[in-house]
């Protein structure tokens, strides 16, 4: 488990024999080095078992223990109720009652499986994951993908369907996605009335009621209106403004460093107004800052943060700044230093 | 939580018997329990090797129904634990020479299960490594979690991966090299530590006989 034994052993070759990309030369070194040691078989041998086993995962993480049990119930129920019906004497009723007891059987299960049918049908799938002001939450999607929710937004998805069609209704609000790709599957938002689809992995999704507006960290997306009128292909560091009016589309590239930094607290300020500083960050950790003269906001500032907390960023800004910082109730108040 | 399941998945020791007692006299609370306990380990068995969710659920599930009904004629003269597993995997033996709709899976869960001879708790183990990768998937790097559920759960290729991220073949490779090294220590790791706590239970038993 030391640092070297990353260089020694070779992994990238393990991995290769294990899905079956490996080159002919290469099997006859993987082969040589599993029969050099007895460490070497134990090596590759555990690394097999971590390859074969992790794709069982996502189906363990499916798993519904309580949903299982209640669906085994119903068999149980109704195994139940076989075993009492045909006591060992049974061949030996008249048969009236027999077929009464038939159809009565035939019946009750007509009316169980139309009751299931009318309650699979009714039901309401439909998830609803909100965030109140101040409130962020993390959510892992049945495939995996992670989908981080800004204060005061809302989505949609079909529980039931979501693993077929991956659909995510954006009712308001931002969200940053980080998307598992799947080609058969694709990921697609429906954000008032534009779609985004999901060619690459990450991006953040800023509703606000007027425009879409889609910011892409890696990969890339499509983002298209409801007709399929306009699409346009957004990559990395590439941002698309849907207006939901006109529903008219651009694209640029993203001049906003700081666009996830509300998920993820990283800043970079390149020489930027502390009005601007001040609005970002507050928007950012959802708090107030309020400045004692509007001369301080003018002021440019040059300073980076990488996910730190709001204390720590508001004392760095005042340190940087020769600001006298003070916190109360909530409330950053900036004042300048009294020399 | 998953400490809990932890020591739950290796509880051989506790004695399985009773479970069947009350079984035998219809205890619907201690049958869910008891269901409860097993179910998502014999479930992701049968899943291994049918790789179809309705077969699985419905094999594991016709197990549990038959130890409810026949509970009071059944003779289990091995462990609770290999008498479940056993009933599984035959349940699957039978479906997979039923469809034979996939040869080459057949051949390999035949040559898998007639070369290596499972210990009986395999269920148990694989639980509770399947909890392990979880959690040290979830300790990886985020972009390194990314490409092994790329890798893993996608079946992506590397070079697609490398297209979709953007990223070169070789990172990908390191990243695959980092993340399989890492879950594999933290296996290891668990395993010494369970295996330390088997030793230190038995020590245990054996002074309080001396005693």
């Amino acid at each position: 488990m030391d640092k070297s034994s990353l260089n020694d052993t070779p992994y990238d070759l393990i991995i290769s024999d294990l899905d079956g990309s490996i080159s002919k030369s290469d099997k006859k070194i993987i082969c040589n080095w599993r029969s050099l040691s007895k460490e070497n078989e134990d090596i590759y041998n555990g690394i097999a078992v971590v390859f074969n086993d992790i794709e069982l995962l996502p189906e363990y993480q499916k798993l519904d223990t309580n949903a299982s049990w209640d669906d085994f119930r119903q068999t149980l129920e109704t195994g139940i109720q076989n075993d009492h019906e045909v006591p060992a004497g049974a061949a030996s009723k008249p048969g009236n009652i027999r077929y009464l007891k038939r159809y009565a059987s035939i019946a009750a299960s007509l009316l169980l499986i139309s009751w299931f049918a009318v309650r699979f049908f009714k039901a309401d799938n439909t998830m609803r994951i909100a965030t109140g002001p101040a409130q962020h939450k993390k959510i892992t999607m049945p495939d995996g993908s992670q989908v981080l929710l800004n204060q005061n937004t809302e989505i949609l998805y079909n529980k039931n369907k979501y693993s077929q069609n991956r659909v995510i209704d954006m009712v308001r609000g931002e969200a940053y996605f980080d998307v598992i790709h799947n080609n058969a599957y694709p990921f697609r938002i429906n954000a008032f009335n534009f779609q985004i689809k999901d060619i690459g992995t990450s991006f953040n999704v800023k509703c606000d009621g007027k425009s879409v507006l889609v910011t892409v960290s890696s990969g890339a997306v499509s983002l298209s209106d409801n007709l399929n009128k306009h699409t346009v292909t957004l990559r990395a560091s590439q941002k698309g403004i849907g207006n939901v009016t006109s529903s008219e589309i651009i694209s640029a590239a993203n001049d906003q460093t700081n666009y996830k930094a509300w998920a993820d607290h990283n800043f970079q300020f390149l020489n930027v107004t502390m009005a601007e500083v001040v609005k970002e960050v507050s928007e950012a950790y959802g708090t107030h800052i309020l400045m004692a003269d509007s001369t301080m906001g003018r002021k440019k500032i040059t300073l980076a943060f990488r996910n730190q907390d709001i204390d720590s960023v508001m004392s760095i800004i005042g340190q940087t700044m020769q600001l006298k910082i003070e916190k109360k109730s909530g409330i950053f108040y900036l004042e300048e230093e009294s020399r | 939580m998953k400490v809990e399941l932890k020591a739950d998945v290796h509880s051989e020791i506790s004695p399985e018997w009773d479970i069947l007692e009350k079984i035998r006299s219809k205890d619907i609370v201690a049958f869910e329990k008891f269901y409860k306990q097993y179910f998502k380990r014999y479930y992701i068995v049968a899943f291994k090797y049918t790789g179809h969710h309705e077969t699985s659920q419905e094999i594991v599930h016709d197990t549990f129904l038959k130890i409810w009904n026949n509970a009071s004629v059944l003779k289990i003269t091995v462990s609770f634990e290999s008498y479940m597993y056993r009933s599984i995997i035959n349940a699957c033996l039978n479906y997979i020479k039923k469809e034979k709709r996939d040869s080459e899976q057949q051949q390999k869960f035949m040559t898998e299960f007639c070369e290596v001879e499972e210990a009986d708790d395999e269920p148990g183990r694989l639980e509770n490594r399947l909890i392990l990768i979880e959690q040290a998937l979830g300790q990886l790097p985020p972009q390194c979690k990314k490409v092994m559920m790329m890798s893993k759960f996608q079946r992506l290729k590397q070079q697609e991966i490398a297209d979709t991220l953007g990223i070169s073949i070789k990172t990908v490779k390191n990243h695959l090299t980092y993340g399989f090294k890492k879950i594999r220590e933290q296996l290891i790791d668990n395993n010494a530590f369970l295996g330390f706590l088997i030793l230190a239970v038995h020590m245990g038993l054996l002074f309080k006989l001396l005693s």
